[in-house]
């Protein structure tokens, strides 16, 4: 490599040195007056342009040199002209006498450009002739430095009034800029093509070097005075795109997609988006859309962001959201010929649902809103399809592409379109429901990807439900109207557990319901939402820690559950028991046994008002709650110890005696009159006898199943630091009582507890100093 | 002719400066140069020292990313405008490499006594929001040599006709100082090299 760049520095050295000489004698000739010899040393100079050899970067520092050295030719045209010396348009005729093409063309240019910015010149004329000369340099390189200039040299002196004669209008300075951008671009492309296809990465490093020479025309256009939004709508923008979208080059497409985002003003682009996008969605499947895409709404945030500074919020927030609307409107249609399949169409559904509700304004705006928010994600997934899109030659390119989304893509793409459900958000609860109903339309088409989408719109619901009940003062018929949401929550509910076969997310999801329900009073549709909860506990949930966290939730949620009658409760109290004790693992059941306890053993919180029991109604009316059934307690724990001692492993029996003898403390201090003192005496003295076993157990960790809710094993020394911290908060609670009288006194019953010889035993102090 | 570079981050407002200076304009609407455009060319004819001369300013690109054929361009700078924004930390932080990046690409004959000018735009905005204090500045380019320091606004027409006053006057000086280095090429090259023959005469 080294070989030809040594050479090519060369070349230019050389060629540099070529043009500094003519320039110094061309100096010398102007100063003279002697044009005709100026002229040609011009012309010898510009005889180095015409080189093959170069790099784009060298040819520009070679153009740079050049371009220096004919200002001065300018400038010594422009005073002979109007000193009265010479007459340009002798000039302009004289100058094409050159030999080669290249220096002719400059040296045209050069004398026409200056004879545009005298007065009453034929401008029109000029240009067209320039224009039409120009096309003689076909090389790309070379062309698009000609043409480079012709766009630089012209470029103060394009007409930009509305004369219809030979001055030239806007209208012709319009024309001629894009012109000379449609031919520019094409010489760029064709550059692509040329020469081997081995030194295609050469091509088109090069053709990313060269990218601003076409780029410069568009700036050309955007600055040219007087050009106003409907010219850009309607000459403007739908040439430049059609060039674009024409000349089928992923460079070019990328490329100037970009520079037409950043060149234009902002007000173009919001009149523009739907052109725009649409031409977008119809650039080569390889072209990296996410980009062009991303920098329009950073453009058009960017905008969004100044404006809010500036201006008016009402105005602001009027224009940003129908900015937001036709964006988001056109990025649907764009993406339905992009990706017809999956969460987008979804997506895009949803604003279509509501573009065409024109009641429910401020919900179309707001969910437009949320669209260009989350657009950005959006790209991202689109960019994926794309890509997935552009890999696959073959013809059933949509179907497989999606196929190969990978599953965690999936995951992360229905993640986005999930998070976007708690966006949706209006004051009205009735628009509310609306919205979420609307997107479930959209969802349910989705086929597995429910999995994703619904855990979000069922929440959505519960929020709704919620919030209504919150404000139950004020909405008529509020019962009817959160019992009409939990219903349609509970049918997303059955999708999620049959359709798609989320069972786990369903299972705690019918558990949310009920306690929502509980909240609102409705004890029918409450048992309901236990009934399913259970049912897809019996017939999906089959792993054995899946089993036991599934039913510690349930014990858990029911624990806490108030609208039952007695028969309700019980019924499912017995149930969920039942259920506990028949876990596959021993260990397992132990746990969820002396879990289960609670349920019997239902604890009004610290500031909670009990209602008293209405003793005017039929006993099977009465309301369960709180029920407390001291004997039930005593047998759930008495029968988790009996479980605990069959386990095989001496370390997870002591284990759960440990965590038998916290429930123990926990209900005998909160006065379960069945469980008294002399049972936790009993136990105490049974972990205390056995403590010994386990820390000589000898055996590999991981062969055990834990017993507890947490994955992991507890090792000998983490359930005697359990066991000890257990007796110094007995201890503790003695010392509490035994000390002078405070108001808070603990339970007496601590009184009878014995832990004298275990703590002895485990080496504490029996005034608490270990 | 004196030449000016102006360099600086996009969007402090470089192109609305020279735009103010030599056509009295400003515009709201930002359009960025960083598109695609190789360089501006812009022309002024100014007073100094009771000569009228011909500044050319060179706009470029605030983007690296869109100088793709380079900056042959920075060559034969007679005076280089380093622009920042003083609501913006960032663009002032970058004013460093924009002057080292100058010195490299122009290697001037003398670069520690290259002149450069100093330009804070954008002070027509709050007070609060303004990031870079005077001071602030002015240490930094007392550190570089005493570069002269202006605080300007293109939209209020803030320093700007001061601040290119000394620009212009930095460009004659340093137009004059290099003309006395001018290296003459090797005039035994002339023959040999002004008759070669190029290819075709197409």
């Amino acid at each position: 490599m080294a070989g030809p760049l040594v050479e090519e520095a060369k070349l230019l050295g050389e060629a540099l040195n070529t043009v500094k000489i003519n320039v110094l004698q061309m100096k010398r000739y102007l100063e003279s007056d002697q044009l005709m010899d100026a002229l040609k040393c011009a012309s010898t100079m510009l005889a180095e342009l015409r080189t093959s050899s170069l790099t784009p970067k060298q040819y520009y520092e070679l153009y740079m040199s050049v371009f220096d050295a004919l200002r001065h030719v300018s400038n010594y045209l422009y005073e002979a002209h109007t000193s009265g010396r010479h007459h340009l348009a002798d000039l302009y005729e004289l100058v094409q006498y050159a030999g080669n093409i290249v220096p002719r063309l400059y040296l045209m240019i050069t004398v026409g450009a200056v004879y545009m910015s005298i007065p009453d010149a034929p401008v029109k004329e000029i240009m067209k002739d320039m224009m039409e000369m120009s096309r003689g340099v076909q090389h790309p390189t070379r062309g698009l430095f000609l043409r480079h200039y012709l766009s630089g040299q012209t470029r103060d002196h394009l007409p930009v009034g509305d004369d219809q004669g030979e001055g030239g209008n806007l209208q012709d300075s319009i024309s001629f800029v894009l012109t000379n951008f449609i031919e520019m671009n094409k010489l760029w492309v064709r550059l692509q093509h040329q020469g081997h296809s081995r030194d295609r990465e050469k091509r088109e490093m090069e053709r990313r070097e060269l990218r601003i020479l076409v780029g410069t025309n568009l700036v050309r256009l955007s600055s040219l005075e007087g050009v106003d939004l409907d010219m850009y709508q309607r000459t403007i923008l739908p040439s430049i795109l059609e060039q674009v979208v024409n000349c089928k080059d992923t460079i070019a497409q990328e490329y100037l997609m970009e520079v037409v985002i950043q060149v234009f003003t902002d007000e173009f682009h919001l009149h523009t988006l739907g052109p725009f996008l649409s031409a977008t969605a119809q650039l080569q499947p390889k072209v990296n859309i996410k980009q062009i895409v991303i920098a329009l709404i950073d453009r058009l945030a960017a905008y969004a962001a100044r404006e809010a500074e500036s201006e008016d919020p009402e105005v602001t927030k009027a224009q940003e959201e129908a900015a937001a609307k036709r964006l988001a409107e056109k990025v649907k249609q764009q993406k339905a010929v992009r990706a017809q399949q999956g969460g987008w169409a979804h997506q895009n559904g949803s604003a279509e649902e509501f573009s065409s509700d024109p009641e429910d304004v401020d919900a179309i705006l707001e969910l437009c809103q949320v669209l260009i928010r989350e657009q950005r994600d959006a790209a991202t997934g689109l960019g994926s399809v794309t890509h997935g899109y552009a890999k696959d030659p073959t013809g059933r390119r949509q179907q497989q592409s999606s196929m190969h989304l990978e599953n965690e893509d999936l995951a992360e793409e229905q993640g986005w379109l999930a998070k976007m459900v708690h966006l949706f958000r209006s004051d009205s609860f009735d628009v509310q429901f609306d919205l979420i109903k609307a997107a479930r339309k959209h969802f349910e088409t989705g086929g597995d990807r429910m999995r994703f989408t619904f855990p979000a719109l069922i929440s959505s619901c519960f929020k709704l439900a919620r919030r209504v009940k919150r404000n139950e003062d004020k909405v008529e018929e509020w019962q009817s109207k959160v019992a009409a949401i939990l219903k349609f929550a509970r049918q997303m509910l059955f999708t999620l557990s049959t359709q798609v076969e989320a069972h786990t997310p369903a299972l705690r999801l019918f558990l949310l319901a009920a306690q929502i329900s509980d909240e609102c009073g409705f004890e029918d549709l409450t048992y309901d939402f236990y009934v399913q909860a259970f049912s897809v506990y019996e017939e999906s949930i089959s792993d054995s820690r899946a089993q036991l966290q599934a039913i510690t939730l349930i014990i858990g949620t029911l624990q806490g559950a108030k609208v039952f009658g007695m028969d309700n409760y019980d019924t499912l109290i017995q149930k969920a028991a039942v259920h506990a004790s028949r876990l596959l693992k021993k260990p397992h059941q132990a746990t969820a046994v002396h879990l289960a306890s609670h349920m019997w053993w239902q604890q009004a919180g610290p500031d909670e008002v009990v209602p008293e029991p209405d003793t005017t109604k039929e006993a099977s009316e009465a309301k369960a709650y709180p029920h407390k059934d001291s004997k039930r307690v005593l047998e759930c724990l008495q029968k988790s110890l009996r479980i605990a001692s069959s386990a095989i492993e001496e370390i997870v029996t002591v284990q759960l005696y440990v965590d038998a003898l916290d429930q123990y403390l926990y209900y005998m201090d909160r006065d379960a009159p069945a469980v008294t003192p002399k049972f936790v005496n009993s136990l105490v003295e049974l972990i205390t006898s056995s403590i010994d076993g386990i820390a000589s157990t000898d055996f590999h960790p991981a062969s055990r199943a834990p017993p507890g809710l947490i994955e992991g094993v507890q090792t000998p020394d983490m359930i005697s630091r359990h066991f000890r911290n257990t007796l110094y908060y007995i201890q503790a609670k003695k010392a509490a009582l035994a000390g002078p009288g405070k108001a808070e006194r603990p339970n007496p019953k601590w009184e009878e507890i014995d832990v004298v010889g275990a703590c002895l035993k485990m080496n504490i102090g029996v005034n608490g100093a270990a | 002719m004196g030449r000016v570079i102006i360099l600086g981050d996009s969007g402090v407002g470089k192109t609305s400066l020279m735009n103010q200076y030599v056509n009295k304009r400003f515009s709201n609407q930002y359009k960025a140069t960083i598109g695609a455009d190789l360089h501006v060319l812009l022309t002024k004819e100014v007073m100094v020292n009771d000569r009228l001369v011909t500044m050319q300013l060179w706009d470029t690109a605030g983007q690296e990313r869109f100088q793709s054929l380079g900056v042959a361009f920075y060559r034969g700078a007679d005076c280089c405008v380093l622009v920042y924004d003083v609501n913006s930390s960032k663009s002032f932080e970058t004013l460093d490499s924009w002057r080292d990046e100058f010195l490299i690409q122009a290697s001037p004959h003398d670069p520690d006594n290259f002149p450069f000018v100093v330009l804070g735009n954008k002070v027509d905005v709050e007070e609060n929001k303004r990031q870079v204090t005077q001071k602030r500045a002015m240490t930094w380019c007392q550190s570089k040599g005493n570069i002269p320091y202006f605080e300007t606004s293109a939209k209020e027409a803030i320093n700007v006709e001061q601040a290119f006053m000394e620009i212009a006057k930095n460009a004659l000086q340093q137009e004059a100082e290099v003309e006395l280095y001018a290296d003459y090429p090797d005039p035994i090259k002339i023959d040999s090299e002004s008759t070669q023959n190029y290819g075709c005469n197409c």
